[in-house]
């Protein structure tokens, strides 16, 4: 609410920032250690040899990329979109030399600067997110030095994913696959044929890992390439708290993204995931933007483990992603928090699975859909409860809010049930912000972008309260610009 | 898609030479187009063929047993008033031993799927008065040689573009049902009862009744279906309802399903409705091994609403599937739906509720829940109530819940002297009256309470409780 107040823009810049052109917008250059587009065993062989990989590694991506070719690519969801042509992209490049970006932030778009501005990004970030040609920022080079030395402290491996099999290769041979396995879907298995790289994470028996990984990710965050791969294990009794993503707009070369994300919690272990994904979303004809196609799960595998995922979901042309807790292990708990919002002719379809196996497994889902403009959104989720999962519970809320007579709000909940002392609830609805709801902000003297900011934030609230404070803060205000000029 | 472009069916297709059969035994006064429809809804079919478990519509119902055993249709005449062979002795019939009693109604007798009720049987009806001089209540096989337009269009529409496989089939075997047309301004007094009796012919037959409703504007009109297994052992029945209301029209349709617990029961219901006209379902399923129930509602004119009750009781073995669907088309139309299902033994009950609402349904209101109890330990419950909104000023809400008795409800009722068995009838009844409170026919509720109140509730509790 605070935040929202905060908010004093003129209607004139409101509206040039919502009509605004993506600043950092595409670019395409010619890399010299790319490998030409296209997908084969070949590619696949290729990418495991520059990346120095075992043997066994190199199998493990073929037998997906075999599996891949028997494939269909989904349909269910109700997105549309152009056919891809998977032989058009190129599956590795070398790291990039950082010299076609601008030199400063002041070659910077200043639309974008402002962004930044509202959304409270640090300066040094700023740099970063905007792609300067930077070679080395001194103070976050020292600053991620600092965090390495706590980590390493406390036993916690946190590396890039090659690091990971050339440092801990039993750790990563023991896990990788084993939440999602590599015939698993369609996008997971092109994933799991040819990622590059991406992040693992372990956290040893009984440590509560000292920092919010995601502290450390924002300063530390390499470009991860449109086929990232994530390992996060949290060992008996550990805690970790992990955020991916980022509030301000990201630069981002690749159309289609297909990232898998795994987590591992055993006995006692918690493990919290939050993501706050703002990637290209298109222009406001619905022109560009990124296609994310992520699958991530995690397993519950000890007694009363605990994952939650928490999302906040504001950008990409399409979103098609599940975050889904498999609840193995006794008394185990999933939870499942999410904020999207689509405008102009963005598409959504997201939500949830929890598949309660062990006794005692509760869950809860809550869902809150925005649509704005043209665009759709699709609540879809799974609960089931297995047949020995005796005494589980589900409560499960999906509320869509509607703004613009040509957006769309799906709800698609699928609930099975196989034992019957299970307790599972339901509960969704759908509508737009009334006319009293704002009547009674703007006779109070509240502006009309600060009262629908404020019933939308309200709106969100359940979601916003899980996410680490410094990011709800920024996802309250994300909220705001996104939406600005929605309401008319 | 261009109907010239269906490839015919193979000459040795047993579908096929089943239609030959089929017609073999119907009258020649049946026009040709009948024919060449029949032979379009089977070529229809053919293309698809029984839906698979890959089907998003039939994930969670497996037709397999279905589609596996030999199709035989139920040929006219068979039958108790026929030719006298295997089936229902004409005693039963008269004694109607499915009558609800006190319910005043007009009735209409089918056998697998062949109306057995006599014109001078119809007529009665009309000169008691029950039935208003220019309201048509008819067989529907007495209708096909002189079809009305509308229900010639509506037969082609269905094999042309049949819904399901199951729409395609009936559309291709259907040779009998109900046709019933009110006039506008015309409203019946007392509600029509089609009896669907199913009798074990010459082994399992596939029955294929076609019920026709035509209300004009402001008519009204109360339909009873009740599909009753009669010592039927696997027969199929597979039956389509089309309920078409003018501007203004009302209509009650109340759906009473209790076959044999060894036989499938296929059913569909359409439903369109014009300008400011209500329609009210309830669709009870109590029977059969295998039963699924599709209704598909388009509120097509302003001011339309549709209510949609439902309740299904699963025990043993049995499967129990329904799908709705209402598709909200014009501004300020309303749905309401109520769904629950109470689950024992090893059955398993599957609910799919849809909600569209169109983009120019402005001012559109839709309310859906679906609450199931689950009694056993084997039983399952599949629901997946669902909402495509592409409109924005529109109030929608939907829940959905699975659980079972309350343990301190019963725990209360136990303290009370009351003996656990009972405490646990006394609770599932309240559940279920839930939906039976609505039931706007005394007799209709009353019997269904009877009906489906277990052994240990006594007749003085349940009667204190409705």
């Amino acid at each position: 609410m605070v935040q929202s107040v905060q908010m004093k823009e003129t209607p004139q810049s409101v509206e040039s920032l919502v009509n605004r052109d993506y600043a950092a917008g595409f670019f395409t250059e010619i890399e010299t250690d790319t490998v030409p587009p296209g997908l084969s065993e070949e590619v696949i062989r290729l990418i495991s040899r520059k990346k120095e990989e075992p043997e066994w590694l190199c199998e493990w991506r073929l037998a997906a990329y075999r599996h891949w070719l028997t494939m269909q690519e989904p349909r269910w969801a109700t997105v549309e979109h152009p056919a891809i042509d998977y032989q058009a992209i190129s599956y590795y490049s070398a790291p990039k030399a950082k010299t076609d970006g601008p030199k400063s932030l002041s070659e910077v778009d200043p639309k974008l600067l402002e962004t930044y501005e509202k959304l409270g990004i640090p300066l040094r970030e700023r740099e970063m997110l905007a792609g300067v040609a930077v070679d080395a920022v001194f103070d976050s080079v020292s600053v991620a030095t600092t965090f390495k030395g706590t980590l390493a402290k406390a036993g916690v491996i946190f590396c890039s994913f090659s690091e990971a099999v050339r440092h801990h290769p039993d750790l990563v041979r023991q896990y990788l696959g084993s939440v999602v396995p590599v015939t698993d879907n369609f996008y997971a298995t092109l994933n799991s044929a040819v990622f590059t790289d991406g992040s693992f994470c372990y956290i040893p028996k009984g440590v509560r890992c000292p920092l919010e990984l995601s502290t450390y990710f924002r300063i530390n965050a390499a470009k991860t390439g449109q086929f990232e791969r994530t390992l996060i294990v949290a060992d008996a009794g550990s805690y970790v708290s992990y955020l991916e993503g980022c509030t301000a707009p990201m630069r981002d070369e690749n159309q289609l993204h297909a990232a898998v994300v795994e987590l591992v919690a055993l006995e006692d272990a918690r493990i919290k995931y939050s993501t706050v994904q703002n990637w290209y979303p298109g222009d406001e004809n619905g022109k560009g933007g990124i296609y994310n196609f992520v699958t991530k799960r995690g397993e519950c595998r000890g007694a009363r483990s605990w994952i939650s995922w928490t999302q906040v979901e504001t950008g990409s042309a399409i979103t098609w992603k599940y975050p889904s807790c498999i609840l193995k292990g006794d008394c185990s708990r999933g939870e499942f928090y999410s904020v999207a919002l689509t405008r102009h002719y963005q598409q959504a379809d997201t939500g949830t699975k929890m598949i309660h196996l062990g006794r005692d497994t509760t869950s809860t889902i809550i869902s809150k859909g925005i649509s704005a403009g043209r665009g759709r959104n699709a609540y879809r989720g799974l609960v089931r409860i297995g047949k020995g999962a005796a005494n589980a519970r589900n409560y499960t809320q999906c509320d869509s809010l509607l703004l613009g007579s040509r957006c769309s709000a799906h709800t698609f909940p699928y609930i099975e049930v196989k034992n019957a002392s299970a307790e599972v609830g339901h509960e969704a609805t759908t509508t737009r912000i009334s006319d009293d709801q704002l009547f009674y902000c703007r006779q109070r003297g509240i502006a009309m972008e600060d009262a629908v900011n404020l019933i939308v934030n309200g709106f969100c609230k359940a979601v916003f309260k899980e996410l680490p404070m410094e990011f709800a803060v920024e996802a309250q205000r994300l909220l705001g610009v996104s939406l600005e000029g929605a309401i008319g | 898609m261009n109907v010239q472009l269906i490839s015919p069916l193979e000459p040795s297709d047993p579908f096929l030479a089943e239609l030959a059969r089929l017609e073999s035994r119907l009258p020649a006064t049946e026009p040709p187009w009948l024919r060449a429809v029949r032979r379009r809804a089977l070529a229809r079919f053919g293309e698809r063929g029984f839906p698979g478990r890959r089907d998003e519509d039939w994930k969670y119902t497996d037709v397999s047993t279905i589609a596996e055993r030999p199709l035989r249709v139920a040929l006219p005449g068979v039958g108790p008033l026929g030719t006298g062979a295997a089936g229902i002795e004409a005693g039963r019939i008269e004694a109607g031993e499915w009558r609800y009693a006190g319910l005043e109604c007009v009735e209409l007798v089918f056998v697998n799927g062949h109306c057995v009720s006599t014109s001078a049987d119809i007529n009665y009806f009309y000169d008691r008065g029950a039935l208003p001089e220019r309201t048509t209540l008819a067989p529907l096989a007495a209708m096909l040689s002189n079809a009305p337009p509308m229900l010639r269009s509506s037969i082609q529409r269905m094999a042309d573009a049949p819904p399901d496989a199951f729409a395609a089939l009936n559309a291709a075997f259907t040779a009998d049902g109900a046709y019933l047309a009110v006039p506008d301004g015309v409203a019946l007094d007392v509600p029509v009862h089609l009896v669907f009796l199913s009798a074990p012919g010459d082994g399992p037959v596939a029955s294929f009744p076609r019920i026709y409703i035509h209300l004009g504007k402001e008519a009204r009109a109360s339909v009873i279906e009740s599909y009753i297994g009669m010592d039927a052992q696997e027969n199929l029945t597979c039956a389509v309802t089309e309920i078409i209301a003018a501007a203004g029209a009302r209509c009650d349709h109340y759906r009473v399903q209790r076959e044999h617990p060894r036989s499938y029961h296929v059913g569909r219901l359409s439903v369109s409705q014009a300008r400011d006209s209500e329609v009210t379902s309830f669709s009870i399923a109590c029977g059969a091994r295998l039963s699924r129930q599709d209704i598909a509602v388009r509120l097509e004119g302003e001011g339309a609403s549709v209510a949609l009750h439902g309740l299904y009781v699963g025990e043993g073995r049995r499967h129990v599937d329904h799908h709705t669907r209402i598709d909200h088309l014009l501004p300020h139309t309303n749905s309401e739906e109520h769904y629950k299902g109470v689950l024992d033994g090893r059955s398993r009950g599957v609910f799919n509720g849809t909600v569209v609402v169109h983009p120019d349904a402005q001012k559109s209101e839709a309310h859906q829940s679906n609450h199931n109890l689950l009694l056993s330990g084997e039983a399952e419950i599949d629901t997946k109530p669902e909402l495509q909104i592409h409109a924005d000023d529109v109030i929608c809400s939907h829940g959905a819940s699975v659980g079972r008795l309350d343990p301190d409800a019963l725990f209360y009722l136990c303290s009370r002297g009351i003996e656990a068995p009972v405490a646990r009838a006394i609770l599932t009844q309240a559940f279920i009256d839930e939906v039976l409170a609505r039931l706007p026919i005394a007799a209709l509720r009353l019997g269904l309470a009877r009906d489906l109140g277990s052994a240990e509730t006594s007749a003085e509790l349940l009667s204190a409780l409705i």
